[in-house]
């Protein structure tokens, strides 16, 4: 299948296969190959503030513990006894300092060592020693917060893995003075469909906004979220930018500009932060860098994806989803999408806010998260998952399956953003498949990894 | 104190909308209420199993808040299965005035086609509340929506609703708390008004 997809992409107009998107074979080889060897966001350290506290959650297709220690470091642990295999932690979060089995009471320290065997002076040979049995722990790096971790012992260093997009990610959480925190536990769900195609969605895609999402924009729900009203709807138009990078990460902004603008401004004279309150837009001024002001300043929506499996939205809303004066806000979203099998995905929703703000406005950009595009968000979310789920129900007919699909969208037609204040090569276009074509050479370097001899 | 804390001692609670206070807790048990109350639940809910969306509507307080709390699979059988803090979902009146909206909008791609909703509503049980001429309403609900040969979903959950009776026979929802039983719900699942 990875070879036909390398085939294929001497083609015009970037083909995929069909079957990367439904077969469990296809989906076996990513888990070891894809999977096994990225880097992939667990969680946040914030989730887990006090010592012993741990997360039961997927590296992969395997369930790993994720635990702060008593030096405040964390773990992370196969969830699954050295013993027999039994599952440790049943419950999905909580505090202790030790993992005891249900089945034959082996005990497990939160770091992973094998502390406690019953019955091990009596019954077992004297050369059976426990540290022999600890729990595979895989490579974990705490990056402002964002906890990744990794089972190759191979893949470079996360902040090489991150690449050009640690720029982006710094100069997104830099924006708010650098602290951000998960707003409660995160919300999940399991949606139809294979892993690839809502994250690729959030890669790039522009595209689907005006078909998929055109009930949500006659009822208005963005409200007047462009540019906050200040200069007018009618004198503004939104300019999409794009930078997908060789590790398959993604980062897709869209710029406010006057109407009839093609570029952006080369300078930012007078700084604005959309959603967020006016009062501090000075104090987010001062906290960044010249060129982190350029990347924020009028950026109306910006979303991407940190591959594998990781994506992210930040995006407003006003009091068309709220009460009646509520000011407009932004929420920034982190998701991460993890297959169940190849055609159903669990989706992890956290809500990020800043340290700073108070808790009024946490609260309000949490509520615009969780009604418009929460795993629950019947304005707009749920057009995403009702499209996902059809392209599950129609893609694997047998005359289905021979037609590859396209990814042209934008080929060759971007223009490189000439100063753009990030790293990477940042392109003009507002509809272009540019980002997940990143996302698809990336997969498919990985999935032919062996197959070339 | 935490942040949340500090913003409720900052005011008094009946200041702050719906979404902000404390979902209230359960007064003395009133089952000389359940029937009347069960009559006036039963209405609701076929009106939303039989698209009678703006019926459904009018039944609802301006202030009303509906909430889905994030379900917790937690060790301890003591603490709290949900979240009091982190929601699946969050709806004001506007919005899911917006939502049933969607079924006269030709490219409202999830409620088109529509599927059907049946309520199954179990053990309703009235109890006092601290507002005036309020009442917590507690009672099971089974939901099934079923769309085509492949979407059939059923879900359980507990329903907490404050009502509002004026004694004139006018009942008015209030807030609604949807205590879902399954950890991670599906999309389907989701998408259903309980």
């Amino acid at each position: 299948m990875a070879e036909a997809l390398r085939r294929q992409e001497s083609l015009p107009g970037f083909p995929l296969d069909r079957r990367a998107f439904f077969d469990d074979v296809v989906l076996d080889r990513e888990f070891r190959q894809v999977f096994k060897e990225s880097w992939q966001l667990l969680g946040f350290a914030s989730e887990l503030p006090d010592p012993g506290d741990y997360l039961v959650r997927r590296l992969g297709n395997d369930s790993v513990i994720v635990a702060r220690d008593e030096q405040g470091g964390f773990s992370v642990l196969l969830n699954s006894c050295s013993h027999r295999g039994t599952q440790l932690c049943r419950a999905t979060f909580g505090n202790a300092a030790h993992f005891r089995c249900s089945y034959h009471g082996w005990t497990f320290a939160n770091d992973g060592r094998l502390v406690g065997v019953p019955s091990i002076r009596s019954n077992y040979p004297k050369d059976f020693r426990k540290q022999d049995h600890d729990l595979p722990r895989a490579r974990v790096t705490c990056y402002r917060g964002f906890i990744f971790a990794t089972w190759s012992d191979q893949a470079p260093p996360l902040e090489e893995h991150l690449g050009d997009f640690r720029w982006y990610l710094d100069a997104m959480l830099d924006l708010a003075g650098g602290e951000w925190e998960v707003y409660g536990p995160p919300q999940r769900s399991v949606m139809k469909g294979n892993w690839k195609v809502v994250t690729d969605n959030f890669a790039g895609d522009g595209y689907h906004m005006g078909t998929t999402h055109q009930a949500a924009f006659e009822q208005g729900i963005y409200g007047d979220s462009l540019a906050d009203g200040t200069l007018g709807k009618g004198e503004l138009e939104l300019i999409g930018i794009n930078i997908g990078t060789p590790q398959g990460h993604a980062v897709r902004a869209g710029y406010v500009v006057q109407k009839g603008r093609r570029t952006l401004p080369s300078t930012v004279t007078d700084p604005a932060y959309i959603g967020y309150p006016r009062e501090v837009w000075e104090q987010f001024t001062a906290a960044q860098t010249p060129e982190q002001v350029r990347f924020n300043s009028h950026c109306e929506v910006v979303h991407g994806v940190v591959f594998p499996n990781a994506a992210f939205l930040s995006v407003s809303h006003d009091r068309a989803i709220g009460r009646e004066n509520d000011p407009l806000t932004k929420y920034v979203v982190w998701r991460v999408h993890n297959p169940i099998d190849a055609r159903r995905t669990e989706c992890t929703y956290w809500t990020l806010v800043p340290r700073q703000l108070d808790e009024d406005w946490k609260r309000r950009s949490y509520a615009f998260q969780a009604r418009s595009q929460s795993a629950g968000g019947i304005l707009f979310e749920m057009d995403d998952f009702e499209n996902f789920a059809r392209i599950d129900a129609a893609i694997s007919g047998t005359v289905a399956d021979t037609a590859p699909l396209d990814l042209s969208l934008g080929l060759g037609l971007g223009t490189p953003v000439p100063d753009f204040p990030g790293p990477g090569r940042a392109e003009y276009l507002t509809l272009s498949e540019h980002n997940q074509r990143a996302f698809y050479r990336r997969w498919a370097e990985l999935m032919e990894e062996g197959t070339r001899d | 104190m935490t942040d949340a804390a500090a913003l409720t001692a900052r005011l008094d609670p009946t200041d702050l909308p719906y979404e902000l206070r404390p979902f209230p807790a359960r007064g003395a048990r009133r089952t000389e209420l359940d029937n009347s109350f069960a009559a006036f639940l039963t209405e609701e809910s076929a009106a939303l199993d039989e698209c009678r969306y703006q019926d459904w509507l009018d039944l609802l307080d301006e202030r009303f808040i509906y909430q889905l709390p994030v379900p917790l699979l937690r060790e301890d059988p003591s603490l709290p299965r949900h979240s009091d803090r982190a929601l699946l979902f969050e709806a004001t009146k506007q919005v899911l005035a917006m939502k049933l909206g969607r079924v006269g909008l030709q490219y409202a791609w999830s409620d088109r086609p529509s599927g059907v909703m049946r309520h199954f509503l179990g053990a309703v049980r009235v109890f006092s509340a601290a507002e005036p001429d309020t009442w917590r309403v507690d009672c099971n609900v089974l939901v099934t929506w079923s769309r085509g040969r492949d979407e059939a979903v059923v879900v359980t959950a507990g329903r907490q609703d404050l009502v509002h009776c004026s004694g004139r026979g006018g009942y008015r929802l209030l807030r609604r708390r949807v205590l879902l039983d399954a950890e991670v719900a599906t999309h389907e699942q989701l998408s259903v008004i309980f």
